[in-house]
């Protein structure tokens, strides 16, 4: 099972070439970050985000029951996909 | 014919009917038609208490949800009209058009972020002062006003009459067939007009609206359907990407629709395959309207058995006029070729405050005869086989993800963000900014300042250093050379 710090990481190497193009990092993404707050994804892409954590993983990730605090972020994902308690 | 009737009496009609019927399903909370018609009432009160003896001017700052929907019908009833807040929109922005607005009242709450209201008085949605308004006081000639992007980076404003508003609400109720026993999805942003049909459509018929609130739910919507088993659903058609990379069209998720509704941006055949194929006895509505002829002025009804003659051009055909409204394709080398030009009692008052954008959009117009107040859209169409299709836009006015944006706007927002000489396109719904610079550029800190200002559709998804932008003859910034560029992929630096 995965960590929070490995699914992180995972994250960061999906997004890091998108990142990268428009000037952009990984580097201060934290699991508590909002990724589509923060900038980093937009909502069309935070999905395509989520397929491909799901397709590397091999888990489904409810959307819907992530709550709106966490929405968007690593711990969030992790919660959804039931990789952490 | 007869004057169609007022929304505020469609929905004490139905209040009357239903009293226990389900009129707005939220999260936590559901409003039945004799609660949300007292919170009109009470809101209409605390509203006409603010401002005595004059048609109150009511800016709603509030989220989607009852009593936002609530402070629309109250403002009605009250005599005044409204404009909204898009809180999905960075401050600034939301501020600009408070200003513009310049409101009477704002009705908020207090979990909401406040901004400088100016003179306006405040009334807190769950407001019980003033008691309850018995009677509605009379009509202003204004129902709302919708703030849309601007092409100087200032927002437009577009005034819709109440007698459009009555208008558009009659044939959406009858078109669709609206019945108490439909349950409504509310997706679409209370500052974007596609939300009119959701609200009048439902609350004026008596069926249930369910506003999707949840961010969660927002990102999953063939869920949120399954979950609450609503009938209706409209939205733009970009919604469908979303649902068709979660591989969420099937008839499984699509049990309990009869109805699917589109506007505000070119639904694609694609989008039609998959929602036949999940569900063959459905139907699809797809319709075209600018903010200027409220929500939306023609219909196709689709399905399955002759869809495919309805999509001869890149999106699918859009339908002819509703009753009531004109559509002239003007300027093209035959009738069947132009820029659609729309007459009829949803065509807008103009722009609010602002006379030179107004003349340059909307006039009097000799058609079919008749001397008539005409909105030019801006939109070119073409006509094929009884079939009018979107060609294309003949200004720099674009949808992203099927939010309107002017690239006006944005490059405006690229000079308050020092950036000296910079041009924006849209290709393949995408936004290109290129930018004149002899070195590098620091992308990540134009990206922090355009987000202050902008909202994040708006924000360019490449940036492209050049040494000098192409301009044509007219020393004017070349946009059909820029959009190649992107195209070519060719040698360009990001």
């Amino acid at each position: 099972m995965l960590t929070i710090a490995e699914l992180r990481d995972l994250v960061a190497e999906i997004l890091a070439p998108d990142l990268e193009r428009v000037g952009m990092s990984a580097k201060a993404i934290t699991a508590d970050t909002d990724l589509i707050k923060g900038g980093y994804v937009d909502s069309m892409a935070f999905i395509g985000l989520v397929t491909a954590v799901e397709e590397k993983l091999g888990c489904h990730i409810d959307l819907a029951a992530m709550e709106d605090e966490d929405f968007a972020t690593i711990s969030g994902i992790a919660r959804a996909a039931g990789l952490a308690g | 014919m007869q004057p169609p009737l007022d929304p505020l009496d469609r929905l004490f009609t139905v209040a009357t009917r239903f009293p226990d019927h389900p009129a707005v399903v939220g999260e936590a909370e559901t409003w039945s038609y004799r609660d949300f018609v007292r919170m009109v009432r009470t809101l209409a009160g605390a509203i006409a208490a603010g401002v005595p003896g004059q048609h109150p001017r009511v800016h709603i700052h509030l989220p989607q949800g009852a009593h936002s929907y609530a402070a629309m019908f109250a403002t009605l009833m009250a005599g005044g009209f409204y404009s909204t807040t898009n809180l999905c929109a960075p401050a600034i922005r939301q501020q600009q058009v408070v200003d513009l607005f310049d409101p009477d009242v704002v009705v908020t709450a207090t979990d909401v972020p406040a901004l400088d209201f100016g003179r306006a008085a405040v009334v807190a949605a769950e407001s019980q002062q003033g008691g309850e308004l018995e009677a509605a006081l009379p009509a202003h000639d204004l129902a709302y006003v919708f703030f849309t992007s601007g092409s100087t980076g200032q927002p437009k404003g577009v005034m819709i009459p109440r007698s459009g508003l009555a208008h558009y609400t009659e044939w959406a109720i009858t078109s669709m067939a609206v019945t108490p026993d439909d349950r409504w999805s509310q997706h679409p942003n209370i500052a974007f007009d596609l939300s009119v049909l959701d609200i009048y459509g439902a609350l004026c018929a008596g069926a249930s609206l369910h506003p999707i609130v949840r961010r969660g739910d927002r990102l999953s919507p063939a869920e949120f359907i399954h979950r609450r088993g609503l009938t209706i659903w409209d939205s733009v058609p970009s919604v469908l990407d979303i649902m068709r990379q979660r591989k969420e069209i099937t008839a499984e998720r699509f049990a309990s629709l009869r109805l699917l509704t589109f506007c505000g941006e070119p639904l694609l055949p694609d989008h039609l395959d998959a929602i036949f194929a999940a569900r063959p006895d459905v139907v699809v509505h797809n319709t075209y309207g600018p903010t200027e002829a409220t929500v939306s002025c023609t219909l196709l009804r689709l399905e399955r058995e002759t869809y495919k003659a309805a999509c001869a051009g890149p999106s699918v055909a859009f339908g002819d006029p509703i009753p009531g409204m004109g559509l002239t394709l003007i300027g093209g080398e035959s009738a069947d070729e132009g820029e659609i030009v729309l007459t009829g009692p949803q065509v807008a008052r103009g722009y609010w405050g602002d006379r030179t954008q107004t003349a340059a959009a909307f006039r009097m117009a000799m058609i079919d005869g008749n001397l008539q107040w005409a909105y030019h859209t801006g939109d070119w169409a073409k006509r094929r086989d009884g079939h009018t299709y979107f060609a294309t836009r003949i200004d720099r006015q674009v949808k992203i993800h099927g939010n309107r944006l002017e690239l006006g706007d944005v490059d405006a927002a690229l000079r308050g963000a020092g950036v000296i000489s910079g041009a924006t396109v849209a290709v393949s719904g995408q936004l290109h900014a290129f930018i004149e610079a002899q070195e590098g550029l620091d992308v990540g800190r134009l990206r922090v300042a355009l987000a202050r200002t902008l909202p994040a559709y708006a924000i360019p998804t490449a940036f492209h250093v050049v040494a000098e932008l192409p301009r044509n003859a007219n020393d004017k910034v070349d946009s059909r050379a820029l959009t190649a560029m992107v195209e070519s992929k060719g040698g360009i630096g990001c």
